[in-house]
């Protein structure tokens, strides 16, 4: 049997029962054992797993109080990881010398494991994460950006109403720190291919080959 | 899937003297048995172009297609078929005729073609009373209840004729935020159950990100136009 | 019921206040102009009862210069053969003459009648006041007015000279009173027999006095047109009331010009009510009529909304209307009453009139309701939901 199928049905299986021990255990058995680098982890068993759940709990009773549990469990798989990428950074020979990222959410995001992940993929490709967290205020967000002078802002978003709010935080951004390269990622994004040109982002990022792309272009 | 409402180069100007130009070269369409809510700033030209999309303003330029049929060219009283048969109606500022008891207004679009309502039909208004949750009061008259009370009825009127669109422009925030969603919930059911489509005004979040599809209006202009991502 | 009778019908029902208000308006105003008409008909009817209800109407007289023609029989026949509208057809032969009782001297008209075909005209058995009709040759009878002149009492004998110098003696059997002083002391009456025989005409008479039914008596001038265009009547002149009255009639005339006025200002002004409430009403109901459109409620079926509330506050209005005209007829003739009892004026109440202004009411209503209806048909739907 295909090894990545057995280690997403091992973890699923373990996240569904709501077992946190076993799910950091895991996660950290599979990365020791180098069955899966950080990408993979993330891309093909956490973020598949969690969206699977989602979906086929949605109509039951306690579906949001078990979707926010699991969140849970996987944001701590996920700090949890955290040895690991720098561990994986330091094996690639990549330092962190590209400059900062600041990774957010905008205010009444309270979706940010896409948001984590996605840090973590810019700390591997050389840069110095700041991951700020969800439900960020505007003028939060503006004062320390100004104050960081970050190579790029990532703003986060699932709900797709938020994208109303983000376009105008992007505006606002442009209007008072010119120059300032800024990015869109989350799932709200990845449906329109249109859309971060729509809410003034420069691209929207998934992947880390979306980073690189950004790189390549940008260079 | 085919449009239930189409929009192509909508212009309105309000005056003659004075102009005043509300909506610029609106172009939108609705799918058939889409959920759509529109949002927007107050004074940003939403009921206007509800209004233009429900036949019952005239765009200044530009064409509004029903169903696949063009409306520029009808009459009013094609019109008045139209908004009759097609189209159900939740207005901003109006709810109840106050001289008819709740499940008289609920009857009144069919009462408006056919005169006398049927047994058939009366029992279709009470269904809807039920699903709407105001059986209790179908028998007040509008005047016995407050503006907010009277929105469930109002519901309930515009689903009489089993329109094929429904055209809400709701209130600004006078709403309690449980009878919010549990309109919304109402609304859906209708959606899934009639194939209605839905496109609805509303300043509430909870309502908003709950449509398969939000479009931003501002200062007469599509800012944003969205559609939920499938999971 | 179609949905626009239903919302007219509501709508009324729920400002009831309003509707009570104009359903009094609109009866107040039928009811008076019911009263006036009634009036001015009853008034009008009791004058010309008095002018021509006892006198001839149509009369045929001869164009020879003796004024005398002989084949009555034929020329009354012919006529009651053509003409149905006669009622009453009575041969007269007159001759002027001077009376006298002892000293005292009066001109008299000396007329010789069939009393049975008379009775029709003249009503006289009922107008006898002392004594009875004359029968015999010599027997006749005088008005009150002569009586009273000269003290005649029953039986007693006076002298009636004619011209040619002829003196005829009679005796007074009978006195009358036709209610017309001029014919009191005029009047000789004897029989037509009488007449002929003692003016030594037999067979011969002045005129044929007739009486139309009642219901033509403002047509006895074509009535006389038909009969002077009878063969019969070739050689003789047919004259009728309406051409020896006609002050009376231009009286008549401006009277009812005048009651038509004050009625069609009344009915005017029930009409400026009704539209003005209505107009109104129009402005109240916008809202609702703005929903009911935008709703998909057409234009036609809009303006019916008022047509239909002018229509019921025309029924309603008029039905009050003539209840309280009765009311106000009634409470008239028996409140105003003359020191005998009898009622100072007969009111004319006629169903028909009633009727007419039952649909003057409505038709009234109705179309003061025009001009809200087309503003409701007007009204566009997005002035109304645009502006809350
Ligand atoms: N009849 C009118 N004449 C002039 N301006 C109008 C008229 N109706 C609406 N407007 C203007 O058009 C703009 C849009 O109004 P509206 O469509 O009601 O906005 P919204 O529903 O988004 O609050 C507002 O600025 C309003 O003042
Ligand atoms: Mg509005």
């Amino acid at each position: 049997m295909n090894a990545e199928i057995t280690d997403y049905t091992a973890f699923r299986a373990a996240l569904e029962a709501m077992d946190k021990p076993r799910c950091v255990q895991l996660a950290r058995q599979l990365l020791e054992a180098n069955a899966h680098d950080i990408v993979g982890l993330y891309t093909k068993i956490l973020a598949p797993v969690l969206n699977s759940m989602t979906d086929s709990e949605s109509g039951h009773p306690a579906a949001i109080w078990r979707e926010h549990v699991r969140s849970g469990i996987v944001r701590t798989v996920i700090e949890c990881c955290y040895p690991f990428v720098l561990a994986e950074r330091a094996a690639r020979q990549t330092t962190a010398d590209k400059g900062k990222v600041v990774i957010v959410s905008p205010t009444d995001e309270f979706h940010e494991l896409g948001a984590r992940m996605g840090s973590d993929f810019f700390t591997l490709q050389g840069y110095e994460a700041i991951y700020v967290g969800a439900n960020t205020p505007k003028a939060e967000l503006l004062q320390g950006l100004a104050l960081e002078k970050p190579a790029y802002v990532v703003i986060n978003a699932v709900n797709f109403y938020n994208l109303f709010k983000i376009k105008k935080i992007v505006a606002e951004i442009k209007e008072r720190l010119p120059g300032q390269r800024i990015l869109a990622s989350g799932n709200a994004f990845y449906h329109d291919p249109e859309l971060f040109r729509q809410i003034g982002a420069l691209a929207v990022i998934r992947t880390p080959d979306d980073i690189r792309q950004l790189e390549e272009e940008h260079a | 899937m085919a449009n239930a409402i189409e929009l192509s180069g909508i212009n309105k100007i309000y005056g003659t003297a004075i102009q005043t130009q509300v909506l610029f070269d609106i172009d939108l369409a609705f799918e058939e048995q889409s959920f759509n809510s529109i949002i927007g700033q107050s004074g940003s030209g939403k009921s206007t172009l509800m209004n233009i999309m429900g036949t019952l303003d005239r765009p200044t330029s530009g064409t509004v297609m029903i169903g696949g049929i063009q409306t520029s060219n009808m009459t009013k009283n094609d019109l008045a078929v139209v908004r009759n048969e097609t189209i159900g109606f939740i207005f901003q500022f109006h709810y109840l005729l106050p001289e008819f008891t709740a499940l008289e207004n609920v009857l009144m679009p069919y009462l408006i073609k056919h005169n006398k309502p049927t047994a058939e039909v009366r029992e279709r208004a009470d269904e809807l009373m039920e699903l709407v949750g105001r059986s209790k009061v179908k028998n007040n008259k509008a005047t016995e209840m407050s503006g907010g009370q009277q929105q469930r009825p109002a519901l309930a009127r515009a689903l009489i004729m089993t329109p094929r669109i429904i055209l809400a422009d709701a209130p600004p925030g006078n709403l309690d935020s449980d009878t919010t969603e549990i309109i919304y919930d109402i609304l859906r059911q209708v959606n899934g159950q009639f194939k209605t489509t839905f496109i609805i005004i509303t300043h509430d979040r909870k309502i908003a990100e709950k449509a398969d599809r939000i479009v931003e209006i501002r200062d007469g202009r599509i800012s944003l136009d969205v559609t939920r991502p499938m999971i | 019921m179609s949905v626009s009778l239903k919302i007219a019908v509501r709508f009324l029902k729920s400002s009831r206040g309003q509707t009570i208000l104009i359903v009094l308006g609109i009866a107040i105003g039928i009811s008076v102009q019911i009263f006036i008409g009634s009036l001015i008909q009853g008034l009008q009817k009791s004058l010309v009862e008095t002018t021509i209800g006892n006198a001839s109407q149509i009369t045929v007289v001869s164009k020879a210069d003796d004024k005398l023609f002989t084949d009555a029989d034929r020329v009354m026949q012919a006529i009651r053969q053509t003409e149905s509208r006669i009622t009453a057809l009575s041969p007269v032969l007159d001759q002027a003459g001077l009376a006298t009782n002892g000293d005292e001297t009066g001109s008299v008209l000396l007329r010789g009648l069939d009393f049975a075909a008379a009775e029709q005209i003249y009503a006289l058995a009922d107008r006898i006041v002392q004594g009875r009709l004359p029968s015999a040759v010599d027997e006749a009878i005088i008005g009150k007015g002569l009586q009273a002149e000269w003290g005649v009492a029953i039986g007693d004998a006076l002298d009636v000279t004619v011209a040619g110098g002829k003196r005829l003696t009679y005796t007074i059997c009978g006195v009358f009173d036709l209610q017309v002083q001029s014919l009191n002391t005029s009047w000789f009456l004897t029989t037509l027999a009488s007449a002929q025989e003692q003016l030594d005409q037999a067979g011969r008479v002045t005129s044929i006095e007739m009486q139309v039914d009642s219901g033509d008596v403002f047509l006895a001038d074509t009535i006389a047109a038909d009969l002077q265009a009878l063969p019969e009547l070739k050689d003789l002149a047919v004259t009728n009331w309406k051409a020896q009255n006609e002050q009376l009639l231009s009286g008549l005339n401006g009277q009812s010009i005048s009651s038509i006025m004050i009625q069609v200002f009344v009915v005017v002004s029930v009409v400026l009510a009704i539209a003005s409430v209505l107009a109104i009403s129009v402005m109240q109901k916008s809202r609702q009529i703005g929903i009911l459109k935008a709703m998909g409620i057409k234009s036609r079926q809009a303006s019916l909304v008022f047509l239909y509330q002018g229509l019921i506050l025309g029924v309603l209005g008029g039905l009050a209307g003539v209840v309280l005209g009765l009311g106000l007829a009634y409470s008239f003739t028996v409140f105003a009453r003359n020191p005998d009892g009898t009622p100072v004026i007969a009111l004319l109440i006629d169903p028909a009139f009633f009727f007419l202004s039952f649909l003057i009411a409505v038709t009234a209503s109705s179309l003061a309701s025009l001009i809200p209806a087309r503003k409701s048909a007007r009204l566009d739907p997005i002035e109304v939901i645009r502006n809350g």
